[in-house]
C-alpha cells in the first residue's frame, strides 16, 4: 500500500501521490524515535532519510559522514562533488552536498544529493539523501520532500 | 520584550485579581460555623440553618459596603481596601493591547473553554480564588518595584471552577478601555481577555497569548454577601435541604452570585431555587441569572419553572447570554422555545432578540438540531438593524444560520440576504453548501454580489459542477477574488477550478485565455493538492506558467505541480521551461546536468569526508556502530530507477 503519509516515528513526511516505504533500524534492530532508516522510491528518485542522536554534530559534518557512508555502501560507482550549500527544513538550518555517479567506465549514471538537519526540538539528526538518474527531477523530489518534512512536536 | 511585558501584565493582572478576590473578610460567626459543617450524622437534628444572615450590616446612611475599590491606570499602584480594613497594593500593567503574531487584532472569535481552575483557595472553605495552577507567578514579578505579590498559593482540596462558557464572547480590547486611570467597562468580560484561538491548555501556557489583562473590572469583585452565602451553601447536603426553610433558600439565593452560583452543585442550587420559590418570588439579576444556567444540568434547566425563565430573559442582555456554556444555552433555548405546550413562532417573536441571543450561545451543532426552525428564525432577525456590537450573534453564527437554510436561502429576498450577509465575513460563510451559495450568487446577481467582501466565502463553496456552471462568468469570478486574503478558504475552490479550466469544461476558457496572475492565484491557492491533477494538465498549467516566469507563484505550488508528473514527463519539458520552474521553486542545488561532466571540485563536505574517513564508514556513525540491517538498505543499487 503507498503511504502518503509517513508519520510513525514522530517526523511526519508527506509523500504527495504515496510511496512504498521499507523501514530499519539505523543502530538497533528496529527503527524508532531515536533512531531509524527509511527507504523508498519517490516519484522515480530512490530516497532514504536517516534520524538519530545528533552527538553535537554539524549539518555539514553530517554531510560528511552520509557521503562516506553512500561510498562505502556502493563500491563500485565513483562519485564526483558537484556543489553544496544551506537549507532549511521545517524553520531548522540545515546542508546539502551535491555529487554525480560514474561506473567503473567513468561513464556517468546518475547522481544526487544529501540534505542534514537537527530538529530542535527532540535533537535528532536527519539525513535524506535522493539518488537518480536525471539531474532536474532529482532537485525537484529532493525540494520536494525537504518541504514536506515536519519535525515531530 | 512583547512576552515580557505580557508576563508582568499577567502577574500584576492576577495579583489584581487575588487582591480582590481573595482576602476573605471574617464572615458571621453563624455562617462560617455552617460552611465548616461536614454534615450531621443521620439521627443528628437539622442543622442551624435559619440563623443564617442574609446580608451584610449596612452603613449608617443605609449604604451597603463597598467590598473593595480599585483605581487603575497604566503603571499605577493599585489600592484594594477589603471590608475588613485590609489594604493590598499590587502593580497594574501597562494595559497594552497586543496584535496576535498574524497582526490581526485579537479580538476575534468565541471563547469555547479555557480548562478549569480552582476556586476555593487554601482549602479552608472562604471562598477564595485558588491561582496555584496558574503556575508560578511569582516569577513573573520583575522586582524591580515594590510589587506585592497579594497572593498565596493554595493547598488542598478545593472545588473546581469549570471555565467552560465562562469567557464566550471576545470584543475588541481596544473598545473596552475606559477613561485614562479608570478601570475600563469591560461589562461581562468583552474585550478583556484578548483572544484565546490558540490556547489550548492551563493558563502557564498562555505564552502565545497576547490580549490585555491589565483591567478585569469589576465582574470579579465580590461582596461580603456573596462570599458568605456560598459558604454557607457549599456544605449543604441533601439532608440539609429537605430540612432548610424556605426564607432561608429564598435569602441564600438572593446573595449568592454568580461566581458561587457556577461553582455550586447542580443540585444543590435546583433545590435552594425550588425552596427559594415557595417563600415568594426571586429576584435575581443578570449575572445570577448566568450563574445559575452556568450551573444547572440541562434536565434542572429544562424544569426550571416559567417564572425563573421568564427572569432569567429579563436579568441577561445582550451579549451577557455568552456567559451560558453552550449546551445549557441549547438546553434553555429548547425548553422555552421547543416544548411540546410551545408555540414556536410566538415565543419567538415573545421572546425577540433574547432567543437570538440564547442561540448565538449554543454550538453551531444545535443549530443542525433545529434546522426546520431556521427559517423562522431568520426572518425574525431585523439584519438591517442588527447591531453585532450589543447582540450576542456574531458573523460566524449567522454564517451558519445562513448554512443551514439550505436551499431556502436563496429565496429569501434580496436585500434580507445582503442585509446578513453585510454582518459577516468571507469564511464565516463556508459551510453553505456549493449549489446553494450558487442560486444565491445568481438571485442577488454576480455583478452586485461580487463586490462584497463576503464574495470569497460564498465562491469557496462552489465545486465542479457550479463552477462549470459559471460559464464565461468564470473570469470575472477570479478577477473579485482576494486571493492574498482568502486563499486558506479558495483552495478547494481553486483546484476545481483549474481542473474545470484545463479540462476545457468551459467553451471558450482556457489556460491561453486566463490572465497569468489568475493562474498564479489558483495554483497558490491550490497548492496543497494541486499534484492530484490530471498529469496533461500539470504539464498545461506548468507551461502557461513559463509565460511569465512563474512570477507570482509560490514556490510550493511550483514544486506541487511537478510532483504530480512522472520522471519522463518532467524530462520532456523544455529546458527553458524546466530551468524556469527549478528557479521558482528554489529547487536549483547547482546538479546541473549529469551527463555534462562538470564538477564542483573540491567541496568542503568532500573534505571533511576524507579527513574522518577512517575505512570502517560502514560499519559506524558517530558512537554507534551500524545495524547490519541499515546496511543491506543502504547498499542497494542507488541509480536504478
Amino acid at each position: 500500500m503507498l503511504l502518503t503519509t509517513f508519520s510513525d516515528f514522530g517526523f511526519v513526511l508527506k509523500l504527495d501521490r504515496g510511496a512504498d516505504v521499507a523501514s530499519a533500524g539505523w543502530t538497533e534492530a528496529e527503527p524508532s524515535n531515536s533512531q531509524g532508516l527509511i527507504s523508498f522510491d519517490f516519484g522515480g528518485v530512490n530516497a532514504n532519510l536517516v534520524w538519530g542522536p545528533s552527538e553535537n554534530r554539524t549539518p555539514i559534518e553530517f554531510v560528511a559522514s552520509t557521503y562516506n557512508l553512500l561510498r562505502a555502501a556502493q563500491p563500485n560507482i565513483t562519485f564526483e562533488t558537484i556543489s553544496e550549500g544551506d537549507v532549511t527544513v521545517n524553520d531548522q538550518a540545515g546542508s546539502f552536498g551535491g555529487f554525480r555517479a560514474l561506473d567503473s567506465g567513468g561513464e556517468a549514471v546518475g547522481g544526487g544529493l544529501i540534505g542534514t538537519w537537527v530538529c530542535a526540538s527532540d535533537n535528532t539528526a536527519f539525513r535524506l539523501t535522493m539518488t537518480g538518474a536525471d539531474a532536474t527531477v532529482v532537485q525537484l523530489r529532493f525540494d520536494r520532500l525537504l518541504e514536506n518534512f515536519t519535525c515531530s512536536s | 520584550m512583547i512576552r515580557i511585558v505580557m508576563l508582568v501584565t499577567m502577574f500584576s493582572v492576577v495579583a489584581a485579581l487575588v487582591g480582590t478576590i481573595s482576602l476573605s473578610p471574617v464572615g458571621s460567626g453563624v455562617s462560617s460555623a455552617l460552611a465548616q459543617h461536614d454534615g450531621p450524622p443521620p439521627d443528628d437534628p437539622p442543622p442551624d440553618v435559619p440563623e443564617y444572615q442574609e446580608t451584610p450590616p449596612e452603613k449608617p446612611d443605609g449604604e451597603p459596603p463597598q467590598p473593595s475599590h480599585t483605581e487603575s491606570g497604566p503603571g499605577q499602584v493599585v489600592q484594594t481596601i477589603q471590608g475588613e480594613g485590609q489594604v493590598i497594593q499590587t502593580l497594574q500593567g501597562e494595559g497594552e493591547v497586543h496584535g496576535t503574531a498574524q497582526g490581526e487584532s485579537p479580538s476575534q472569535g468565541k471563547f469555547q473553554d479555557v480548562g478549569s481552575l480552582h476556586l476555593g483557595g487554601d482549602g479552608d472553605g472562604d471562598g477564595e480564588v485558588d491561582l496555584s495552577r496558574f503556575g508560578n507567578f511569582e516569577q513573573f514579578s520583575d522586582g524591580s518595584r515594590d510589587a506585592q505579590p497579594a497572593f498565596a498559593a493554595g493547598t488542598g482540596e478545593a472545588p473546581e471552577f469549570d471555565f467552560k462558557g465562562f469567557f464566550r464572547e471576545v470584543h475588541d480590547a481596544s473598545a473596552a478601555q475606559g477613561p485614562a486611570g479608570q478601570p475600563a467597562d469591560v461589562g461581562d468580560l468583552g474585550g478583556v481577555f484578548g483572544s484565546f484561538e490558540q490556547f489550548d491548555g492551563e493558563f502557564q501556557d498562555l505564552t502565545d497569548f497576547e490580549g490585555d489583562f491589565n483591567q478585569l473590572g469589576e465582574f470579579f469583585e465580590r461582596s461580603d454577601a456573596a462570599k458568605d452565602a456560598f459558604n454557607a451553601a457549599k456544605d449543604l447536603s441533601l439532608r440539609d435541604l429537605d430540612n432548610l426553610s424556605s426564607d432561608l433558600a429564598h435569602d441564600l439565593i438572593g446573595d449568592l452570585d454568580f461566581f458561587a452560583l457556577h461553582d455550586l452543585d447542580s443540585t444543590v442550587v435546583e433545590d435552594l431555587l425550588h425552596s427559594a420559590e415557595q417563600a415568594g418570588d426571586v429576584l435575581l439579576d443578570g449575572r445570577q441569572a448566568q450563574g445559575i444556567l452556568g450551573t444547572l444540568d440541562q434536565e434542572a434547566i429544562k424544569g426550571l419553572s416559567e417564572k425563573l425563565k421568564d427572569l432569567a430573559y429579563d436579568a441577561i442582555d445582550g451579549q451577557g447570554f455568552l456567559l451560558i456554556p453552550p449546551e445549557n444555552a441549547a438546553a434553555f433555548f429548547e425548553s422555552s422555545l421547543l416544548g411540546e405546550d410551545s408555540d414556536f413562532t410566538a415565543k419567538l417573536a415573545e421572546l425577540g432578540d433574547d432567543a437570538h441571543n440564547l442561540l448565538a450561545a449554543a454550538d453551531h451543532e444545535f443549530y443542525a438540531e433545529i434546522g426546520d426552525k431556521m427559517e423562522e428564525i431568520f426572518d425574525s432577525i431585523d439584519f438591517e438593524n442588527l447591531d453585532l456590537g450589543q447582540s450576542a450573534l456574531d458573523g460566524p453564527d449567522i454564517g451558519a444560520i445562513l448554512a443551514e437554510l439550505g436551499d431556502s436561502l436563496p429565496g429569501k429576498g434580496r436585500n434580507e440576504i445582503l442585509a446578513a450577509l453585510d454582518h459577516t465575513a468571507a469564511r464565516d460563510l463556508v459551510a453553505i453548501e456549493g449549489h446553494v451559495a450558487s442560486d444565491l450568487i445568481a438571485s442577488v446577481g454576480l455583478g452586485e454580489v461580487s463586490t462584497l467582501a463576503q464574495f470569497d466565502g460564498l465562491v469557496a463553496t462552489l465545486g465542479v459542477r457550479e463552477i462549470q456552471g459559471l460559464g464565461q462568468d468564470i473570469t470575472e469570478v477570479l478577477d473579485s477574488l482576494d486571493f492574498r486574503a482568502n486563499s486558506d478558504i479558495l483552495d478547494g475552490f481553486s483546484f476545481d477550478a483549474l481542473h474545470v479550466i484545463t479540462s476545457g469544461d468551459i467553451e471558450g476558457t482556457n489556460l491561453g485565455n486566463l490572465d497569468l496572475s489568475e493562474l498564479g492565484n489558483l495554483a497558490n491557492a491550490a497548492a496543497g493538492q494541486i499534484f492530484n491533477l490530471d498529469s496533461g494538465q500539470l504539464q498545461d498549467i506548468i507551461a502557461s506558467g513559463h509565460g511569465n516566469d512563474y512570477a507570482n507563484w509560490d514556490p510550493i505550488a511550483v514544486s506541487g505541480a511537478f510532483a504530480g508528473l512522472e520522471p519522463d514527463e518532467i524530462v520532456d519539458i523544455d529546458p527553458q521551461t524546466l530551468h524556469a520552474a527549478l528557479l521558482a521553486a528554489d529547487a536549483d542545488f547547482g546538479l546541473q546536468d549529469f551527463n555534462l561532466g562538470v564538477s564542483g571540485g573540491d567541496t568542503a563536505f568532500d573534505l571533511l569526508a576524507a579527513a574522518v574517513d577512517q575505512g570502517n564508514a560502514l560499519t559506524q556513525d558517530g558512537s554507534q556502530a551500524l545495524h547490519q540491517n541499515a546496511v543491506s538498505l543502504l547498499q542497494q543499487n542507488l541509480f536504478a530507477n
